[in-house]
């Protein structure tokens, strides 16, 4: 006993935590009701302080300090005071989903059912250690697995997370993010037609940092509209400034947010910027009210703003959806024309040419990357081209640069 | 045992380039102590039979490089002596035949070059490939062009830990994931597996800063990443690397050293 309370007052001794997740709770809770979901939870509970106490120290041949608890919802934390292998710990595991899992739950008419359980482990001496706990729970979940372990080794994610928090409040309080320019050319004579805008932001040795890197976390840490609204200022600053046509990204979380929407429709009334102004939206399922798409377009084309669907040919492109959009471009997603050079791809890319054309909406090739390429982007008669082939993403600088040295 | 020993040749030469002269002497003794470094005893009787017998597969396989290339030359002399026939009696069906056996024994040639410039398990070049392809006789760089080492890291720990299956999937995950990422970016290189962890990747056509940005992001994106393997163990995939320009007629052996310098700062 004595031993037991040194164990848990040293902080330097590692403990290994199990949470425990009652799968489709919310379902239980809808189907049979809230009294019984809460019948359901006592039980496991009990089920649980029975395994802890009976089975558990079988496979660790000790008793065990321990701590067992209904942390929220449908989770229960199990805490052991013991550094545990790999081994005992896939045993524990075992015994609790066997025994929870072959269990028959009774409801208040004596009706009984079956649970399935969910299970996230890691071990450490960390004060947060639940959070890693966590994190083995979520990729358990999201691989449709009963278990997974999160190896202590890698803890120190927490410090990768706050240097890009770091990083991203830098650019924000600095104004450091910039639009890199990527040329999108006229197939017929390869003159710059206009630049799509594509978000860079800088650590701070001044490395760039690619949207692979940022843009998601950026939305998870809430930075994401600050960044955005600092893009958008800067494109309209530099279509101004540089009477150059610009297309800038916008997903249809950016179309309802209101802050963005302020800006955008602000930046179009005082700064007159929308003749020069294209929207490209992204066509994914991810659009769930085309009605509200649609006020947004008809809006911002009231002031002269081009509109273009992102991406089409991937995932779920939807002609019927594009017909109920007011739009002036459709560019081909990057994954079909990297395959041009085949039949099957060219017929398709020909298909979305011929259904664009019908309707006078003009055509942009992504990732056209090398003359191969281009050359088959020509006989489909598609009207523009973009890629490696022409630049690669730069700074305005760098394009302007250009434009002088010719 | 026999990854054991390329652990220890790595290891070894890794040690002795730094010497401007190598006598085999020095190389038995640095092996020697890497062996018992990582535990292993040459002298022991069960050890030695398995080395036995990886030097007998060693012959068979260089026996076997040694019928391809008999076979290849005298298919290639057969079929320089038909087409001396062909070409002069215009025999179009002849020179047709031959062209067959030629395209076949090219494939031949290049499994066999596969063979012994490749890493079985990567599919990345080896290190004969370097000192074949990129260095004059005096181990000096033929052209100028970019270097980066790329470190695998915690490679050795999970194959202690976990296992080595999980390590070496975790090996290929991060190359694919790089392969992938450079083609996105249309560069162009050559990859070689230096030790059993570690890559050096020969990149031309290229700023070294361009090059520097594009692999720090790619380190970005995969310390995003988390692996899960089949037992339900979550790792994460991490890497470091250094880079180097170079120019035609520098020191490999220089190079290299500023390169694990530049790792390991």
């Amino acid at each position: 006993m004595l031993d037991s309370l040194r164990y848990l007052k040293d902080k330097n001794n590692t403990h290994t935590i199990f949470l425990i997740d009652i799968l489709y709770m919310k379902d239980i809770n809808y189907v049979y009701g809230y009294k019984n979901g809460d019948l359901v939870i006592s039980q496991v509970l009990k089920l649980l302080n029975e395994i802890v106490k009976n089975e558990i120290p079988k496979i660790l041949n000790k008793i065990l300090t321990y701590k067992l608890k209904h942390l929220y919802i449908d989770i229960f934390e199990f805490k052991i005071y013991a550094n545990l292998s790999l081994k005992k710990i896939q045993k524990i595991k075992d015994i609790i989903l066997l025994k929870i899992e072959e269990h028959d739950f009774y409801l208040d008419k004596e009706n009984s059912i079956n649970i399935n359980l969910t299970i996230g482990c890691t071990k450490g001496k960390i004060e947060d250690l639940r959070i890693y706990a966590e994190k083995a729970l979520n990729n358990a979940k999201l691989n449709y697995s009963d278990f997974a372990y999160f190896d202590p080794h890698f803890f120190n994610e927490q410090d990768n997370k706050s240097n890009l928090i770091k990083t991203l409040q830098y650019n924000i309080s600095e104004k450091k993010v910039e639009p890199y320019l990527q040329k999108i050319v006229s197939c017929k004579d390869q003159s710059i037609y206009k630049y799509e805008a594509l978000m860079r932001v800088f650590d701070k040795d001044g490395s760039i940092l690619y949207p692979a890197v940022f843009i998601e976390k950026s939305k998870k840490f809430r930075l994401y509209t600050k960044l955005m609204a600092i893009l958008i200022k800067k494109v309209s600053l530099y279509i101004r400034k540089y009477k150059i046509n610009i297309s800038i990204n916008l997903d249809f979380s950016d179309m309802l947010n209101p802050k963005l929407k302020k800006i955008i429709i602000d930046e179009l009334k005082n700064n007159h910027i929308g003749e020069m102004l294209t929207i490209e939206i992204l066509e994914s399922q991810k659009i769930t009210n085309y009605e509200l798409v649609n006020d947004f377009i008809q809006e911002v084309k009231g002031y002269g703003v081009k509109i273009a669907i992102d991406d089409f040919g991937s995932g779920f492109s939807n002609y019927d959806n594009i017909l109920n959009l007011n739009i002036d471009y459709i560019k081909i997603d990057g994954s079909l024309i990297k395959n041009i050079d085949t039949d099957i791809y060219r017929s398709l890319i020909k298909s979305i040419v011929d259904f664009s054309k019908l309707h006078k909406i003009k055509v942009v090739a992504e990732f056209v990357s090398d003359l191969k390429i281009l050359r088959y982007v020509k006989t489909l008669d598609i009207d523009y081209a973009q890629g490696y082939y022409f630049n690669k993403p730069q700074h305005i600088e760098e394009i302007l640069g250009e434009k002088n040295e010719k | 045992m026999k990854n054991k020993l390329i652990q220890i040749t790595d290891l070894s030469i890794n040690e002795v380039l730094r010497n401007e002269i190598i006598l085999p002497s020095l190389y038995f003794k640095t092996f020697d102590e890497n062996a018992k470094t990582l535990k292993i005893n040459l002298n022991n009787e069960k050890e030695q039979k398995e080395i036995e017998h990886l030097i007998f597969d060693e012959f068979s396989t260089i026996n076997d490089y040694m019928n391809t290339t008999i076979n290849s030359i005298e298919t290639l002399s057969v079929a320089t002596k038909i087409a001396k026939v062909a070409i002069k009696n215009n025999d179009v069906k002849s020179l047709e035949k031959i062209q067959n056996s030629m395209s076949n024994l090219e494939e031949e040639l290049k499994a066999l070059r596969d063979e012994i410039y490749k890493d079985p398990f990567t599919k990345t070049f080896n290190k004969k490939w370097i000192y074949k392809t990129l260095l004059d006789q005096d181990s000096k760089l033929k052209e100028k062009g970019i270097f980066v080492l790329l470190h695998i890291k915690d490679f050795d720990y999970i194959k202690d830990e976990h296992n080595e299956l999980i390590a070496n999937n975790l090996l290929i995950f991060i190359l694919n994931f790089l392969n992938k990422q450079l083609k996105k970016e249309d560069i162009s290189y050559q990859s070689v597996r230096f030790f059993h962890d570690t890559f050096l990747i020969l990149v031309k056509d290229e700023s070294r800063t361009n090059l520097n940005t594009l692999l720090l992001n790619i380190m970005e994106m995969i310390k995003n990443t988390t692996l899960k393997s089949k037992s339900g163990i979550v790792l994460q995939a991490r890497f470091n690397f250094s880079t180097l320009e170079y120019r035609k007629n520098d020191k490999f052996q220089i190079i290299l050293e500023s390169l694990t310098q530049g790792l390991n700062e």
